[in-house]
């Protein structure tokens, strides 16, 4: 297991010895400079009464004093020396890092196969398509050489987004008209109905919370008829409502409980009656909510796919490692079936799976499970073998 | 009985277990057998209306009892990928630090080899006080320059280190978030920070792999979009592309310089591309037919290849050279003087000559490439292009491919990287974890495999092993298990009690099943023991 946590100290060292060989040559430079610098005042240095030739004889003394002091001095030495003992350390910390298990467990796979280039690189478009990042996406493809509009979906996320943002923009205009066409015909009868309704409560709402009481009447009279029959009771709600939820009562509501003057008792009936109405929309849950249902209409799926392997990938792979650790390195990608089970957790479980107890086998359509007198269930291969000899019954 | 084959519908083996009561509808020929079981059936399954009412809360409770278990696997496992990740950046800093290392010996040494001849010269050219102290001060100034740019270079150095870290804390923050929560809302928060944090991984993950297939520009809006700035090497993956792209359009150079840079390297991880590189830009001249520039270029470019670095054992004897190549057409007879040349050159300029390898083993395997290269040379115009060309791998422009593609390798094994991408590697561990034998004709539209290019991708990917089992209800979309079992109805279906509970609820005691319409009374389903 890579530990990243040594890492961490390892990377601290290696800073801390960087910063000692630093202060280290640039001591020896000092040093050296010093003496050069010495060496130059002391021949600049004209003393009264000395002949040029004297000058002369001084200076070159002093030359040869500096030449023979530096070339006893270890100058280069320091500087070699610290600098290598800075390159063993990284080194050291190379070999240290090459030794941790993380760098035996990824690399051995090969499973880049020419054929799967441009479904990775479309899947992984179709995935930014699910962010809403359009532009990387198409930047992308351009750049691979593929055709954006092979994607497919990709119009239907682009649509999606646009309504999307508007709706965190607090604009349910695109959402109201695409709920009502015919795009969300792929939504069932009952559930295209409850989110045209929870959209036009909300922009009820909106406008009580704007304090356009008016405008919310007119519209209530307007959008509210179709939903009369089934969503009865929540309609005489936010009609009675009207007369609560303002601005004021909002303010007056949201204050906090520490504040001087504590909410009135009249706001405080109000508040236990309509709480849910007085707090400000989230529109980012609105937003949520209107994509959950957009994706099921195009029969989308609710998450991104590539993450959802991805995720699965990190917590099958110890598994894997460890049933691969029997036999030959990588082998078992060839193999028809995984050899252990991969415990993903229930948010990974797509398709029901039925384990006989008997045979261990999976049932298909040919090897139904089969419901007994007692209640147990057995695939039918495994009770007709139960029943081969001539028993009528069998435990 | 429903014969839809679906996991949730049970083709009842006998006939539905007779309801005490209620008028049997069993033919004679198996009344027997049904007393028997009857008879045999004395521990009796509880009446539905005796089961009590699944809560909603316990469900829920064990759900999360499970996903929290799931996140934390999640996270310890998590960091494991990461060798890549901490590793490049190290060995960026090995190369800078010996660039650095020579480049500061190198000054210092200058200076004080001007200082100590600085006598000499004096003596020479009887330099007098002034001259000598201007001598002096230039040397000073040089070495202050030094001085000075010293900060500079260490920044160098340390934003590299810096950089590193910054990469381990973001790698040990996800450790950090196994550790249990503790406060009301902290769990929330905690789940959505880990899938924050692999959101983030994935962000990471497509960067690189966009960069390694050269959308340079893809990947640094990534990087920008997801602030992934120190935690991707889209710089080194530029570099290689550039070097790639030079090496798509038939030119060595950038790669020969490349590999000049980074010879200590290549000697380590034993990889022979510089070599390679010089064979094809061999051949390239001999396609163009100019032949004594390709001689040429042999004895200065390939030779260093062949011979070893002590002089007194010769990889290669100059008489093997030219013994071992079998020319028969006249023009290789002019040809082999030549080759024999060359030989005979290397060997005089033996010691003289660089060689740049040490392996004996390596400097015969060069041998075998550097002859079949010489001997092309031999090859007639006209026979280049025609199959019987007995050269003709050595001509072909495959070549090309081959060395690109091996130049990757290189690149990738010299600085630490993963010969694949992080991303290829993690999908082939993921698909084969969701891939069922259901996928696609069971659609799921949530489900990741049943998707069409997830199936192509993992279609030579081994299947899933579900030891256990588990179904899903197709009325409450819930996992079924012992707080919530399966429960049968008379027309075979299957369906998990607590949605039947709601339904009876809602419905006066009677259960209505979506499939077939049918409606049953609550009191006629029975439950099903599932394993």
């Amino acid at each position: 297991m890579c530990e990243p946590v040594n890492a961490e100290l390892l990377f601290q060292n290696l800073g801390e010895t960087l910063d000692a060989s630093y202060v280290q040559v640039s001591r020896t430079l000092d040093d050296l400079i010093q003496q050069v610098q010495r060496t130059v005042e002391g021949i600049r240095a004209v003393q009264d009464e000395e002949s040029l030739v004297q000058t002369n004889q001084r200076a070159v003394k002093a030359v040869k004093d500096l030449a023979q002091k530096t070339s006893k001095g270890n100058h280069l030495q320091n500087v070699s020396q610290t600098r290598k003992e800075l390159q063993q350390a990284i080194t050291k910390a190379s070999k240290e890092l090459d030794k941790s298990d993380a760098a035996k467990i990824v690399p051995k796979l090969d499973v880049e196969s020419t054929t799967a280039s441009p479904l990775l690189e479309k899947v992984i478009a179709e995935h930014l398509y699910t962010q809403g990042r359009f532009e990387i996406a198409d930047q992308f493809l351009q750049e691979s050489n593929i055709d954006p509009d092979s994607v497919e979906d990709r119009e239907a996320m682009r649509d999606m987004f646009k309504i999307v943002s508007d709706i965190k923009l607090m604009n349910l205009d695109l959402a109201l008209s695409w709920v009502s066409g015919d795009n969300s015909n792929g939504l069932s009868a009952s559930k295209k109905r409850s989110l045209h309704f929870m959209l036009t409560k909300i922009q009820f709402l909106k406008m009580l919370h704007e304090g356009l009481k008016k405008e919310a009447i007119d519209f209530s009279r307007r959008s509210f008829t179709p939903f009369m029959s089934s969503h009865l009771p929540e309609i005489q709600r936010l009609m009675a409502s009207v007369l609560f939820v303002n601005p004021e009562t909002i303010a007056a509501a949201s204050s906090s409980p520490s504040s001087l003057s504590p909410p009135s008792a009249m706001i405080q009936r109000i508040q236990s009656q309509y709480k849910d109405l007085l707090e400000p929309i989230d529109w980012n849950d609105v937003a949520m909510n209107f994509a959950r249902d957009y994706c099921q209409a195009f029969g989308l799926s609710e998450n991104s796919p590539l993450f959802l392997c991805v995720t699965a990938g990190i917590t099958a792979m110890p598994v894997i490692q460890k049933m691969s650790s029997l036999s030959k390195e990588g082998a078992w990608i060839g193999e028809k079936k995984l050899l252990a089970e991969v415990d993903l957790g229930p948010d990974y479980q797509f398709h029901s799976i039925f384990t006989c107890p008997v045979s261990k086998d999976n049932a298909s359509d040919k090897n139904p499970p089969v419901l007994l007198k007692c209640g147990h269930v057995i695939c039918q291969q495994s009770m007709l073998k139960l029943t081969k000899p001539p028993f009528r019954r069998f435990k | 009985m429903d014969r839809s084959g679906r996991v949730t519908t049970l083709r009842v083996a006998r006939r539905p277990f007779p309801i005490p009561g209620m008028p049997s509808s069993s033919s004679s020929s198996s009344s027997s057998s049904d007393a028997a079981g009857a008879a045999k059936e004395e521990r009796k399954a509880p009446s539905p209306e005796e089961l009590p009412l699944v809560s909603e809360d316990k469900i829920e409770l064990a759900l999360q009892q499970q996903r929290k278990q799931q996140m934390k696997v999640l996270c310890e496992n998590a960091p494991v990928w990461e060798y890549q990740t901490v590793r490049v950046p190290l060995e960026q800093l090995a190369k800078v630090s010996r660039q650095i290392q020579r480049q500061l010996e190198r000054e210092v040494q200058q200076q004080l080899l001007l200082l100590q001849n600085l006598p000499k010269r004096q003596t020479k050219e009887k330099l007098d006080a002034n001259q000598l102290a201007s001598a002096l001060e230039a040397i000073l100034t040089r070495l202050q320059s030094i001085r000075s740019k010293l900060e500079d270079i260490k920044q160098v150095e340390k934003k590299l280190i810096t950089k590193s870290i910054q990469r381990c804390k973001h790698l040990s923050s996800i450790s950090a978030l196994a550790l249990p929560a503790e406060g009301k809302g902290a769990l929330e928060k905690q789940h959505k920070e880990i899938w924050n944090w692999h959101r983030t991984r994935l962000d990471r993950m497509i960067a690189e792999y966009m960069a390694r297939k050269g959308c340079i520009k893809a990947a640094r809006l990534i990087v920008t979009d997801s602030n992934l700035q120190d935690l991707v090497d889209v710089d080194v993956y530029q570099t290689l592309q550039q070097i790639s792209e030079s090496l798509t359009k038939q030119n060595c150079q950038p790669a020969l310089k490349w590999c000049a840079e980074n010879r200590l390297r290549l000697k380590k991880i034993n990889n022979n591309i510089e070599f390679n590189l010089r064979v094809q830009e061999f051949m390239e001249l001999v396609k163009k037919q100019e032949r004594k520039q390709a001689i040429e270029y042999a004895q200065k470019n390939l030779t260093p290849f062949v011979l070893l670095s002590s002089s007194s054992s010769l990889g290669v004897s100059s008489s093997s050279l030219s013994s071992s190549m079998s020319l028969s057409s006249s023009m290789s007879r002019s040809l082999g003087s030549s080759v024999g040349n060359l030989a005979k050159s290397s060997s005089d300029s033996a010691g003289a000559s660089t060689s740049l390898i040490d392996d004996p083993e390596e400097a015969k395997r060069n041998m075998k490439l550097l002859q079949r290269a010489l001997a092309s040379l031999s090859v007639p115009v006209s026979l280049i292009a025609s199959p019987q060309n007995p050269y003709r791998d050595m001509f072909c422009e495959e070549r090309w491919t081959t060395l690109r593609q091996q130049f990757e390798k290189c690149f990738f094994d010299a600085n630490c990287f993963n010969p694949n991408p992080l991303l290829t590697s993690n999908l082939a561990f993921g698909i084969p974890a969701l891939k069922t034998k259901k996928c696609g004709k069971e659609y799921n539209r949530n489900c990741p495999t049943c998707q069409k290019n997830f199936k192509r991708l993992g279609s030579r990917l081994p299947y899933a092993l579900k030891a256990s089992t588990k179904i899903v209800c197709r009325l409450s979309g819930r996992l079924m298990n012992e707080d919530n079992p399966p429960m049968v109805l008379p027309n075979g279906q299957v369906y998990s009690l607590q949605a039947l509970q709601q339904m009876a609820l809602e419905n006066g005691g009677e259960i209505i099943c979506p499939i077939s319409q049918k409606q049953f009374p609550f009191s006629q389903v029975t439950k099903a023991f599932i394993v």
